[in-house]
């Protein structure tokens, strides 16, 4: 139903360019994209909304280009992905994402301190690692799908699950959390 | 083992998720606004021009410069007045524009069949009114635009 509505806003948009139904598009999905980017930063805000506003002014260029073969979440996730990966490459070598993470999203009834330890158990994990365990764990996506997000192969994205999975485990255990007492 | 880490993360992560997605609501910046401002203009120039001004009343100035031009061609610009069809030929704007001038009556001694058999009687009278209603038409298309954008005066 969700995807349905998705393709008939996006006909819109192809067919008469129509920039109402963009912006009800985004708004169906900016939650979850700016979210999922602000995973992949390490809680850093700003960085994470220029992103995802990069992302969104690429799907508007590129929308005729979506063949409907995956579902437009698949895509939209694919390209926040390849618009996080192209600032890492662009910024330079000794610029980490944690020096510039002022300003972090938090919520303020909420439990900061976990927030920050998941933040920084993330950070523990390798670039892949982090794109995989997120998509995972807190996108619920399944593994074929992340496998056609990252653009590697099913087995590899287990393996960076696995490892990710360990790594983070640990970092969180070092960090007070104790796994046993969950039920 | 495994398993039981895997949940353990999951549930550590959509806790997480919870938390984030209040933090982002809480923030209020106006994020739509600020892509919507800085996405390309790639409205369609069919679109564009079909809900702009010019276009109606371009459309509106074509029609009657036909219709006028057919009946002169023909030699015979009466036939226009005279002819008891003409009405059922003109637009649907124009005849509830006819409509309204007839409600205007007080006494109500007119009706559009009455209206129109005194227009069909008194040629020079068809023609005063036949030109008046056009006249009221392109005024009325030049005050208010038949636009269809939310963003412009219409009526």
């Amino acid at each position: 139903m969700s995807n349905l509505a998705d393709i008939a806003l996006i006909t819109q948009i192809i067919t008469l360019k129509s920039p109402r139904a963009f912006k009800e598009l985004m708004e169906r999905h900016q939650n979850d994209v700016r979210r999922y980017l602000l995973n992949l930063t390490g809680g850093n805000g700003s960085l994470a909304d220029d992103l995802a506003q990069e992302c969104f002014i690429k799907v508007y260029q590129c929308l005729e280009s979506f063949k409907q073969l995956a579902s437009f979440k698949s895509w939209l996730y694919r390209i926040a992905t390849n618009c996080f990966y192209d600032y890492l490459r662009s910024r330079k070598p000794h610029e980490n994402i944690e020096d510039t993470s002022a300003e972090l999203i938090i919520n303020e009834q909420s439990n900061v301190g976990q927030q920050m330890d998941i933040n920084g158990a993330l950070q523990v994990l390798t670039v892949t690692e982090r794109t995989c365990v997120t998509l995972f764990y807190m996108e619920d996506m399944k593994i074929d799908k992340i496998a056609s997000i990252t653009d590697i192969p099913n087995n590899t994205v287990k393996s960076h699950l696995k490892r990710g999975r360990e790594k983070m485990a640990k970092f969180l255990s070092e960090n007070g959390y104790d796994m046993s007492r969950f039920n | 083992m495994k398993n039981k880490e895997d949940q353990w993360l999951h549930q550590m992560m959509q806790a997480h998720r919870k938390e984030l997605d209040m933090g982002i609501k809480q923030r209020d910046d106006d994020f739509t606004s600020k892509v919507m401002s800085q996405l390309p203009r790639k409205e369609s120039r069919i679109v564009e021009f079909l809900e702009t001004k010019l276009f109606w009343n371009g459309l509106l100035c074509l029609c009657l410069a036909i219709l006028i031009g057919v009946t002169w061609m023909n030699g015979n610009l009466s036939a226009l007045f005279t002819h008891d069809a003409w009405l059922s030929s003109v637009s649907f704007r124009m005849k509830q524009i006819l409509n309204i001038l007839l409600q205007f009556n007080p006494r109500n001694t007119l009706s559009i069949d009455k209206g129109i058999l005194l227009l069909t009687s008194i040629p020079w009278l068809k023609s005063i009114v036949l030109i008046s209603v056009l006249l009221a038409v392109a005024l009325f298309e030049w005050k208010n635009p038949w636009c269809m954008r939310k963003d412009k005066n219409c009526f």
